[in-house]
């Protein structure tokens, strides 16, 4: 019996091994370097798999990795100052199996990238340049990037650390994830999933139709919320003469708010929703129709502006 | 004195009782003091009544009044009119712009319908007629206006995602 269970168990693993060798057999290896210029503009376009994409100080760019089983080849060429990084597939409509491109490419620093996917996950990392990402649903995730930064992802996350410049990051259905965000100007937008970000950028947009927003931020010049169903939550300093702006339809909108409060605030619920002020003394007047209710006030100076209004959520203003 | 009286009368009772006479009768009529007292307390009743039935008369006459003056409260906003045109203005040109995507795509194939962030777009086309619906109240709220600009927008871009989505992961 344990001479049975010992020739099943062989034969179990060497079949393992021989599919798994054919598996990789399948997918072309690339090992592939080139000469550019450090400002040169990359496209790269990959179906599915994995992209993991590096800046750095040399002039040099560099492909490593296997290519997806239906791959006919990579296109890795310089036409001028445009540098093209394709992986060429089948004409075919059904891609299936595990076997997909597994990239690392390597880019001087201040090369501009335009990044395309479909069901492709991208990791860019360490560069000073226009930097654009889309993928349908892949994941994006960027790190220690600086200059003007769009990801852009259908239903798969967005992520990013350290990213300085000007920082746009959109998702349909996946969630929006921002941390140690240094940019001047961010925006952030999705349909269904939550938007979470801490930024020391002064002119900041966040806008859902059903996710959640949670903004951690620094000193606020501009703040632009929107929402349909989600909520939003925002903890900032608003800078003088600075201007904060909230819609919804249904979900409630917070501003927890750091340090002195000079603004004009007006706030109104159309519906059945309540307003909840504590950056003063001054409550919310009720509708004379008992539905509905308006804030009109102006803290300190009044020299920034606060302007909320919701159809049912609820309105929360403090003081963080 | 009075006890014993009392005492005779109870033992002179009780004898009667003993020895089969008729059962023992009032001294005096009592069915008219009885007669009394009972319309008494049912006027007393229907007097409690009557308030009950004035307090739900005053109730339904005060939310009647309050339910009506609220529907006529939009109709007296001199507003109104201007913002009712351009209000279907608005929608109208925005009901154009999504049937001419909607046409585009039809064109390269695609017929309009995803179950990607469907339920997105049918709660941002509620949101439209939930925030036209209070423009007519409020048309002097400018936050409104943006708001409905902005799910306009969301749609169409919402649409456009649909398409990408379906047309792309076709291929997989």
């Amino acid at each position: 019996m344990k001479t049975l269970v010992n020739v099943v168990t062989n034969v179990a693993l060497l079949s393992g091994l021989v599919f798994s060798g054919i598996a990789y057999a399948d997918q072309q290896r690339v090992d592939e370097r080139l000469e550019v210029p450090a400002d040169v503009f990359v496209k790269i376009e990959n179906m599915r798999g994995d992209v993991r994409i590096s800046g750095t100080d040399e002039n040099y760019a560099e492909v490593k990795g296997e290519l997806d089983k239906y791959a006919t080849g990579l296109t890795f060429t310089l036409d001028g100052s445009t540098l093209s990084i394709i992986v060429d597939m089948e004409e075919r409509n059904n891609f299936s199996g595990d076997e997909a491109t597994d990239l690392s490419i390597t880019l001087p620093r201040s090369a501009k990238l335009s990044v395309e996917g479909v069901s492709t996950d991208f990791w860019v990392n360490d560069f000073n340049s226009d930097v654009r990402v889309n993928s349908v649903s892949g994941d994006l995730e960027a790190q220690n990037v600086t200059g003007n930064i769009r990801l852009n992802s259908v239903s798969g996350d967005v992520q990013g650390k350290n990213l300085a410049g000007t920082v746009q990051m959109k998702s349909v259905s996946g969630d929006i994830l921002d941390r140690s965000n240094k940019a001047t100007t961010v925006s952030y937008g999705s349909t269904s999933g939550d938007i979470n970000a801490a930024s020391t950028a002064s002119e900041v947009t966040a806008e859902t139709v059903s996710g959640d927003i949670e903004l951690a931020l620094d000193e606020v010049k501009e703040l632009e919320l929107r929402s349909v169903s989600g909520d939003a939550e925002a903890y900032f300093v608003l800078l003088n003469n600075g201007r904060v702006t909230g819609e919804s339809v249904s979900g409630d909108v917070a501003l927890a708010i750091r340090g002195n409060v000079n603004a004009k605030v007006s706030a109104q619920v159309s519906g059945g929703g309540s307003i909840v002020n504590r950056l003063s003394d001054a409550r919310a007047e009720e509708s004379r129709w008992g539905i509905g209710a308006s804030l009109e006030t102006t803290i300190g100076s009044g020299s920034g502006v606060i302007e909320v209004t919701t159809m049912s959520g609820d309105i929360r203003l403090t003081k963080n | 004195m009075s006890n014993s009286t009392a005492s005779n009368k109870l033992d002179r009772l009780i004898n009667e009782a003993a020895n089969g006479n008729a059962a023992p009768a009032p001294e005096r009529e009592l069915w008219t003091g009885i007669e009394h007292s009972l319309a008494r307390r049912q006027q007393r009743s229907s007097k409690w009544l009557n308030w009950v039935w004035a307090s739900a008369a005053c109730m339904v006459l005060a939310v009647g009044g309050v339910t009506f003056m609220s529907l006529q409260a939009p109709v007296v906003n001199p507003e109104q009119p201007a913002a009712s045109a351009l209000l279907t203005y608005m929608n109208k040109q925005h009901e154009q712009q999504r049937q001419f995507v909607l046409t585009q795509y039809q064109a390269v194939g695609w017929n309009g319908e995803s179950e990607f962030v469907a339920a997105e777009i049918e709660q941002i086309r509620a949101s439209i007629d939930e925030v036209s619906a209070q423009l007519m109240a409020e048309p002097n709220n400018q936050a409104l206006w943006q708001l409905l600009q902005w799910l306009h927008s969301k749609e169409l871009e919402l649409l456009e995602s649909q398409f990408v989505v379906s047309d792309k992961l076709q291929q997989l």
